[in-house]
This record gives structure tokens, C-alpha cells and sequence, in this order.
């Protein structure tokens, strides 16, 4: 038997290295700590995320190139990729965004919201004719944003469990069928008028009720979904 | 799933008729704890584990053979296959002799639950050593040690020496009780139990899973010298094992909060299965373990070492003890009968019992330690044996887990993981070694 002078445990006499540290084994008296071991900490922790977002910005990079050669190699101008370019930077802010960011909401969600209107507005100005950003995307967008977080802010300030925030969801939805039946008609100049949208509210309202029963009466039982779905 | 069938023979005197097997019924149902292990089964997390044990002489093949279709016919209620019913898996019971197969270098070998005609044990052996990968769908640790002892206690009968019997052993020439086959859960279910207390989620290890890749680190130890150091600060061996467990978890925490990635959770919260049958008296073969949970809240500010001892003493305490394990098997079985459950199709079952598995079992736990304590045998059985092994399956989620296993003086640590860094075991070994007890660590088997 060997022994580690690092971690003090007996090893196998036909290994060279300590199975714990990697310190090189020489004889009975043990060794120096292996280079394995000084480099575990820091380098398995960033590893990962620092790996994904380079390997997203070469696949970017490289997807973003192929597209401007391509278009620029026919007339010596950019015309129709300035849409594909546009979207791939948006794909790589969201992803990076998301990996950075990770469930850090408050800074997460202004940040997608940005990138989504940044995207958006690209592409009508790319387009030319008519601009439909201002009256049709951006409110879409903004109200999306707004109940969406209105969400995740009730959620996390009321603590609230898996099946209200379902059902918060649900009614949230509801409102931005309104919302987005609104936008549409004062987008194609018919302001006010209300049909499908109320069908869309009235259902989600109606489901989000039923939700928000089940889960009362069954904490009034003293019991829970998890309980009644076998724990 | 690469180890190859050893021997064929076995078939040649298989097929033994249902009616000539005691408590011959074709069928019968998963008990409650292995319930949720076909949806959680997966190929990274098969839900296995291993028993081994290393005699002191190379293993005589036929012999070991004759021994393990004696024991299998002993035991019908683990001689099945798991089947797709409705609304339940249940296992369907087989006449086949389980074939011996080579003990491959991997830790444990997962075993394809869903394929037909797939027994949910394997036997396998190399060299000296015995060893029985069971899925956790048959049984516990104790049903599956119990059952090696006794196929290995057969195995020296049929090579011309003698064993004293024991009511550790099974008799291969005795019938099955019909309390063998019991789902003890269901007998010391009370409905009007309070669930237990809901826990948050836990911290987990940092580390890229490796892929494919499943490895242990085993420490030997004396059991004496640890029961000194664990007498000496008022706790038993286990609560001992589990404050190292958690100090170096809390270590590794610390670790992580001076690197980038900040970990999400300061909660470090340990599985322990409990063998509850000292708890309530069955027989029962098949599963029958609850679990306590130790636990320590970083948020709270730094633990000492006697911090956490403390910690682990009193939750052990408090949590095993009848009232409590009650709630367990109140909110797992009353789950089971509930109507809705029942009604609820097999595919659908699958599904959300999976996720259940993931949000609130293992999200819940930073660290696993199953302690089989010490394994009783009979004396000229112990001559034979000069080692036993025990090994949990990979969790991808909790990605480390601990087995502690117990033969005469010597004491096995055997941590499995699933990621490359292991500063998890050394900081655990080594504070076992400042403790005053010697320890020797393999990377290898028992």
C-alpha cells in the first residue's frame, strides 16, 4: 500500500496516482497534487456556459457569413439578406440573453422584450412600404411584455403554487386576446369592435375558475395535487 | 446491458410448470414504493443497484448456477417481468432460470425493465466475486442482500460444505410465505394521516455529466474506529456518515460561491432509505424502505462540523419514529388508491409520474446515503466471505449518491458519480482520516 501525503488514505500499491487528488503516488511517502486537482474548481463551474456561448456565436458567425456572401456575390449589395442577418442576431441576443441572464426575471425579461422590438422594427424598416411597427407591432409586443410580467411579478411576490399561477396564466391570456383584438382593429380601421376575442376571455375566465376550485377545495381537505397524483 | 450469458444450461432444465411453484399466482402488483420506478426509469437513472459479495476462492461456476436456480424457484415473487396493464404496470411471473452473466468493469448495469421477456435481476460473476444487480422495481437493499447471502450460503452446500442455518437465510427447500410477497405499505396504511411536511428544493452538484459514464471511489475503513469517533461525539455510525456528507457538500457549496456561476440553492438535504421493517413487523421481500431527511440551510450562515452532527442527530431522531414514517406511508399509499389515480390511463401515469419523480423527488435532495448496515451471517458462511459490495445506480440529477455496507470489522463507502470531479469524496475521506480513522480507497470493486 501507498499512501497520499495529500489526503492521508491508503492506495493500492499498482496505482500512480491518488484516485481523490490525482497527487502522483512516489512510494510509500505519497507526492505532489496533480494538476487535475488545481484546476477542478474554477474551470468546471464556467466551463460550460463560456463553451455555449462561443459555440453559438462561431454557428451565428458563420451562418451570418454564408448569407451576406451569398446576396453579396450577385448584385455587390445586401437586398434580401438583411431579414435572414436580422434574425440570426436576434436568435443569438435571446440565447445569450437566456444563458446570461438564466432566471434572473427583472433583468431577463426587459432585455427579450428589447431585443424582440429591435427585431421587429428592423424588419419594417427593411421592408419599406407602410409602418405597421408603431400601430401593430409594438403594442402587441409592449402588452405581451406587460401582462407577462405582471404574471411573474404576482407569482413571485405572493409565493403563489404551480396551479394559481396556472390559472393567473389563464386569465392573463384572456385579457390579451381582448388587447389583441383591439390592436388589430385599430390597426385595420375598425376601432372598438369586439367578437372572437370575448369567446377567447370568457373561456380562459371559465378555466381558470375551475383551476383556482379544484385547488382551494383540495387545500381545504388538507389535500393537494400532489397528493391526489401520488406523491 | 453488455454482459453476456455465461452459461446456456440453465435453459435445459428451465420451464419448471406455475403449478409446481409454491404460491403459484400468475400476477400480481407492484408494491407502493416501486409504483413510480418504471416512468422514472430511463437509461442514465435505471433505477438499479448492486449487491456483491467476494469469496475467498474463485467462484465454481456450476455450482453457483444450481445454487441461483434453487434460490430463484425459492423466490418467485422476484422470477417475474414487469408488463403494461390499463392503468398499472404489474409483473407477470416466468419459469426461466436466471443465466449467469461475466461481471462487467461497470459499476451497475442497467437492466431494460420494458423488454419483454427481461428479468429484473441479473447475476453476475468474475473471478472471486458474486454479484446480483436488481432493479429497484423487485426490492429494497436488504431484499436483494438477503437474497445473495442465501444463494451464496446454497453456492457452499453445493460445492460439499456445511452452513448452520439461519433466519437470515432463505431455505431453498422451504415454500415462500405468503408474507414474502406482501405490500407492507398497504397493510400499515392509515388514510386519516397528515401529509408529511412539504420540503424545498435543494442544492445540487455542479459538474458536467459525463457522458455515458458511471464510476465509483470506495473507502475501507474499520468499523470499530468509526463507532469510536462516533461514540465519542454522542451519534451513531450512520449520523456520523451523514454530517461528513453534508460538511463536504457545504464545502463544495462554498466552493461554488466564488466562481461565476453562483449556486441557485443554499439548502443541502440528504436521502437516507430507512429499512422500516425494524419499525413494523413483515416479512415482506419486496420493497419496504421510507426516508429521513437531515438537513442544513447555508442562508442560516456557516455550519461547524458539531453544528451539523447536531443537526443530523435530531432530525434523524425526530423524523424516524412511528408517527412520522406513518405520514410517509399515508401520503404514498392514500396517492395510490385515490379514484382519480386509479382511473387515469397507464400512458398518461407515465407521464406525470415522471415529472413527479423529478420535481419532488430527487429536486428535493443534494446528496443520497443508503446504509445497509452490517450484513449477518452465519459464521462458517463468514469464513467464505471475505467481502461484500454495494453500489446505488447513477441519479443524473443528484449525480453523486453514497452506499455503506458493513462485514465483520470492515466498513465500505462506495460513492458513485456521474460527473468527473470528485472533491465531493476527498473532502469526506479526508476528514475521516483527521478524525483518526485510516482509510483505504480504490477505484475498483470490492
Amino acid at each position: 500500500m501507498k499512501t497520499c501525503s495529500h489526503c492521508g488514505v491508503r492506495v493500492e500499491r499498482d496505482l500512480e496516482r491518488c484516485p481523490l487528488c490525482y497527487a502522483r503516488l512516489n512510494g510509500a511517502s505519497g507526492g505532489e497534487p496533480g494538476e487535475e486537482s488545481e484546476r477542478e474548481g474554477e474551470a468546471i463551474y464556467t466551463r460550460p456556459v463560456v463553451f455555449l456561448i462561443e459555440i453559438l456565436s462561431l454557428l451565428g458567425g458563420v451562418a451570418a457569413l454564408v448569407v451576406f456572401a451569398a446576396d453579396f456575390a450577385v448584385g455587390f449589395t445586401l437586398s434580401w439578406s438583411r431579414f435572414p442577418l436580422s434574425a440570426i442576431v436576434y436568435a443569438w441576443v435571446v440565447t445569450v440573453a437566456i444563458i446570461v441572464l438564466g432566471r434572473r426575471a427583472v433583468l431577463l425579461w426587459p432585455a427579450l422584450t428589447a431585443a424582440t422590438l429591435a427585431f421587429l422594427l428592423s424588419l419594417n424598416l427593411f421592408a419599406g412600404g407602410g409602418p405597421w411597427f408603431p400601430s401593430l407591432a409594438l403594442p402587441m409586443v409592449v402588452l405581451a411584455a406587460v401582462l407577462i410580467g405582471a404574471v411573474i411579478a404576482a407569482a413571485r411576490g405572493r409565493g403563489f403554487s404551480a396551479p394559481a399561477v396556472l390559472s393567473l396564466s389563464l386569465g392573463a391570456a384572456g385579457v390579451y386576446a381582448v388587447g389583441l383584438e383591439l390592436i388589430l382593429g385599430f390597426y385595420f380601421g375598425t376601432p372598438g369592435r369586439l367578437s372572437w376575442s370575448i369567446v377567447v376571455l370568457a373561456s380562459a375566465i371559465a378555466l381558470s375558475l375551475v383551476l383556482l376550485f379544484v385547488h382551494t377545495r383540495l387545500r381545504r381537505r388538507n389535500a393537494s395535487f400532489e397528493r391526489v397524483f401520488h406523491l | 446491458m453488455g454482459a453476456k450469458t455465461m452459461s446456456k444450461r440453465g435453459a435445459k432444465h428451465a420451464q419448471t410448470p406455475a403449478s409446481s411453484v409454491p404460491n403459484a399466482a400468475e400476477w400480481f402488483r407492484l408494491d407502493n414504493a416501486a409504483k413510480i420506478f418504471p416512468a422514472s426509469s430511463s437509461e442514465v437513472s435505471p433505477e438499479v443497484f448492486r449487491v456483491m459479495v467476494t469469496l475467498d476462492e474463485p467462484v465454481r461456476i456450476e455450482a453457483l448456477q444450481r445454487a441461483v436456480s434453487r434460490l430463484a424457484k425459492r423466490t418467485p415473487y422476484y422470477q417475474v417481468h414487469l408488463r403494461r396493464g390499463l392503468f398499472w404496470y404489474y409483473l407477470e411471473r416466468h419459469n426461466q432460470d436466471p443465466h449467469l452473466h461475466l461481471l462487467p468493469d461497470t459499476p451497475v448495469s442497467p437492466i431494460a425493465i420494458k423488454r419483454p421477456q427481461e428479468p429484473l435481476y441479473r447475476v453476475q460473476v468474475g473471478d472471486r466475486r458474486v454479484a446480483v444487480d436488481v432493479s429497484h422495481i423487485l426490492t429494497d437493499g436488504y431484499g436483494a442482500m438477503r437474497f445473495l447471502i442465501s444463494v451464496i450460503a446454497e453456492y457452499v452446500r453445493q460445492i460439499g460444505q456445511s452452513v448452520s442455518s439461519s433466519p437470515y437465510l432463505l431455505d431453498p427447500d422451504a415454500e415462500p410465505s405468503s408474507g414474502e410477497f406482501e405490500d407492507a405499505y398497504k397493510r400499515y396504511y392509515k388514510h386519516d394521516q397528515p401529509n408529511p411536511p412539504a420540503l424545498s428544493p435543494a442544492y445540487h452538484l455542479p459538474g458536467i455529466r459525463a457522458w455515458r459514464r458511471y464510476r465509483t471511489i470506495s473507502g475501507y475503513m474499520s468499523v470499530s474506529a468509526v463507532r469510536r469517533v462516533s461514540k465519542e461525539k454522542g451519534v451513531s455510525i450512520t449520523e456520523y456518515l451523514c454530517a461528513l456528507y453534508l460538511e463536504a457538500l457545504a464545502a463544495v457549496h462554498a466552493k461554488q460561491s466564488h466562481t461565476r456561476i453562483k449556486p441557485r440553492r443554499s439548502v443541502m438535504r440528504l436521502e437516507i432509505p430507512v429499512n422500516v421493517r425494524r419499525f413494523y413487523s413483515t416479512e415482506t421481500m419486496r420493497n419496504f424502505s421510507l426516508f429521513v431527511s437531515p438537513e442544513i440551510d447555508l442562508r442560516l450562515g456557516g455550519y461547524s462540523f458539531d453544528e451539523i452532527l447536531r443537526a443530523v442527530h435530531h432530525a434523524m431522531r425526530t423524523q424516524l419514529e412511528e408517527k412520522q414514517l406513518a405520514r410517509q406511508i399515508a401520503r404514498n399509499v392514500g396517492g395510490e388508491l385515490n379514484p382519480v389515480t386509479r382511473v387515469v390511463p397507464l400512458f398518461l401515469k407515465d407521464i406525470y409520474l415522471s415529472y413527479l419523480h423529478d420535481r419532488f423527488g430527487d429536486n428535493l435532495y443534494s446528496g443520497v446515503i443508503s446504509n445497509l448496515g452490517p450484513v449477518d451471517i452465519p459464521q462458517d458462511l463468514r469464513d467464505r466471505v471475505s467481502a461484500v459490495g454495494f453500489v446505488l445506480g447513477p441519479n443524473p440529477i443528484i449525480k453523486k449518491n453514497l452506499a455503506v455496507v458493513s462485514l465483520g470489522d470492515e466498513l465500505t463507502l462506495t460513492f458513485g458519480s456521474v460527473i468527473e470531479r470528485r472533491d465531493l469524496e476527498r473532502t469526506m475521506f479526508r476528514t475521516l482520516v483527521s478524525h483518526g480513522v485510516p482509510v483505504t480507497v480504490t477505484e475498483r470493486g470490492t
